[in-house]
């Protein structure tokens, strides 16, 4: 843990690369979010912990665009990307995993992850329509494969890939596109203790190869060994934000959600 | 081969390339269609309005056709990015009822008696024989095969297939749904719009009810029956249930019932279809022929 506290201290002064501001979001009355505010900085690894339903994966599907929220905005580089959608915004640098696991279950694995190298391509008709296993993209392919330990499983239909290899390669796919920011929704969730510590060390050669991660995470061990950084969400709100070691003996935080948790 | 026998290799190609074109739309890209069949008559209707009131030569009214057919469709891929899956399949029955009643009430598509005295195709001032048609369908059915193998190894079809398994994980890799939905559209009522033509000019007289909503679930058994997803299933499954009432004469007044309770069937017991990816079949001769392979290229999909 103390690692953790030199990495922030580290990392202190470097850009913001995505705020959030004052976002809520409300269905249909419920109050999902209400004015959470908070910065992400290049290079960190941010925990967004919290109960079920605390609001982690609305407020991640809105920093990805997959719906707007009611109000506020969000930055990404500095620029607005509140209401961009899904799709532009992932090609802008910004990836996820699902918190239930989303593979294309009836293609194989390389060719789940060959979808998200389709940005090198995109929008050119002769990358469209060409033959798309050419050798430089496939290799990329391969490689993020072999990162997350699925090279031997490259030809297997995802949707017959355990769980736990699911996430891996959903992290493989989502690294496809060059991203500047992940975003992992509960990686860890199903895994057995091992197959975590897997998860965590990967996490660390990602945010180790310059991509900052964002990650909502139940497990606490797995989250204060990972974070530079933690906020807090319940019912909606933001209840603190610090640096993991502080976040962890916070009277509120330890009310709000571990005392509930556990 | 007789000109019997002709005639059936000429209906069963048509079969095929209006199968393979719903399998684009319904079985890559996942969008339930439900009104194909309204597309084979804008293909034949264009063809036919070109042919008889304006001259046009086969050669030129088919690729006309093709063109006129895939700019509708992609006006109703526009429609479908805005509907849910079932709002999708009801809407283009929809389609397909609203496109019959515009042929017959219309006097510019020839009203309930259709359009008669399409010229069957010349070339160099020489008229086709059935035979010859039947090659000039064959090639037809031979460059929609290779289109369609094409597709399915570039990134296009790659993300078409995205987009049919899951919408949201393909948007999360930067896939635009929305856009690739109308190409898949238009692809698969291009290839309407051709056998719609190639129809048109093997009748010499087409009518609003070739059109209609039976022929639409003809199209969607055949998909289905052969495996959804996949070219050899939409082959396989035209030429079975095309030449079913054929070699069933006495079941060619039921035909409708068969496929609509073949699709039931099939939909409830086997939804990978006969030779689909994953089906009973289809899984017995893969492990037959599986044993000398290269493990990892076995289970490629798609083909
Ligand atoms: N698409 C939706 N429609 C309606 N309510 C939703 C939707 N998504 C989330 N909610 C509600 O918003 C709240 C926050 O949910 P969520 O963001 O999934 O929480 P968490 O990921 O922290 O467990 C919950 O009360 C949930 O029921
Ligand atoms: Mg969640």
């Amino acid at each position: 843990m103390d690692h953790g506290v030199e990495i922030d201290l580290d990392r202190g002064c470097r850009a913001i690369l995505l705020e959030v501001r004052s976002v809520s979001k409300q269905f249909h009355g419920v109050r999902a979010l209400q004015d959470v505010t908070l910065s992400v900085r290049q290079g960190q690894v941010f925990g967004v912990v919290g109960p079920n339903g605390a609001g982690k994966t609305t407020l991640f599907n809105i920093v990805c665009g997959v719906y707007p929220p009611s109000g506020g905005s969000v930055l990404f580089q500095g620029r607005d990307i509140t209401r961009l959608g899904s799709a532009r915004t992932a090609r802008l640098g910004i990836a996820r995993t699902f918190q239930i696991v989303r593979s294309f279950p009836r293609m194989t694995v390389l060719d789940n992850v060959l979808v998200g190298c389709g940005h090198r391509v995109y929008g050119t008709l002769s990358g469209l329509v060409g033959t798309y296993g050419r050798e430089a993209v496939r290799g990329k392919a391969m490689d993020l494969l072999e990162l997350v330990g699925l090279e031997h499983a490259a030809g297997t239909l995802a949707g017959k890939l355990p769980i736990a290899l699911q996430r891996r390669m959903e992290v493989a796919r989502a690294l496809a596109l060059d991203p500047l920011l992940l975003l992992l929704d509960e990686p860890c969730a199903g895994l057995a203790f091992g197959e975590s510590q897997d998860l965590v060390e990967l996490v660390r050669r990602v945010r180790d190869g310059g991509v900052t991660v964002m990650i909502v995470e139940h497990n606490m061990g797995v989250v204060m060994s990972l974070c530079d950084e933690i906020a807090v969400l319940d019912f909606g709100v933001k209840i603190a934000q610090g640096p993991s070691a502080a976040i962890s003996s916070n009277p509120r935080v330890i009310e709000a959600y571990l005392g509930k948790e556990a | 081969m007789g000109l019997y026998q002709v005639t059936v290799a000429i209906t069963t190609g048509i079969y095929i390339i209006l199968t393979m074109g719903l399998n684009t739309i319904t079985g890559y890209t996942g969008q339930v269609s439900l009104g194909h069949a309204a597309f084979f008559g804008v293909g034949a209707y264009a063809s036919a309005i070109l042919s008889v009131r304006y001259g046009f030569p086969f050669w030129v009214a088919l690729p006309l056709a093709i063109i006129s057919t895939a700019l509708v469709g992609a006006v109703l891929g526009a429609v479908s990015t805005r509907l849910r899956e079932d709002s999708l399949a009801i809407t283009t029955i929809g389609i397909n009822f609203v496109m019959v009643s515009v042929f017959k009430y219309s006097s510019f598509f020839g009203g309930a008696l259709g359009i008669g005295g399409i010229r069957y195709p010349s070339l160099f001032g020489h008229t086709l024989t059935k035979p010859e048609y039947l090659l000039v369908v064959a090639a037809c059915v031979a460059l929609g095969v290779w289109l369609d193998r094409r597709l399915v190894r570039s990134w296009l079809g790659l993300a078409l297939r995205a987009v049919g398994q899951d919408e949201a994980a393909a948007e999360s890799l930067g896939v635009d749904s929305p856009r690739f939905k109308i190409v898949a559209f238009m692809i698969g009522t291009a290839y309407a719009g051709a056998a719609g033509s190639l129809y048109a000019h093997f009748m010499t007289f087409i009518s609003p009810q070739d059109f209609g909503f039976p022929m639409s679930i003809s199209i969607i058994s055949m998909a289905v029956f052969g495996g959804l997803g996949t070219l050899r299933g939409a082959i396989l499954g035209s030429c079975v249930l095309g030449l079913a009432p054929e070699v069933f004469r006495p079941l060619v007044e039921y035909r409708n019932l068969m496929y609509g309770a073949l699709l039931l069937l099939m939909m409830r017991f086997q939804p990978q279809g006969l030779i689909g990816d994953g089906s009973v079949v289809w899984e017995r001769i893969r492990s037959l022929f599986a044993s000398g392979r290269v493990p990892g290229r076995a289970e490629r999909g798609g083909v």
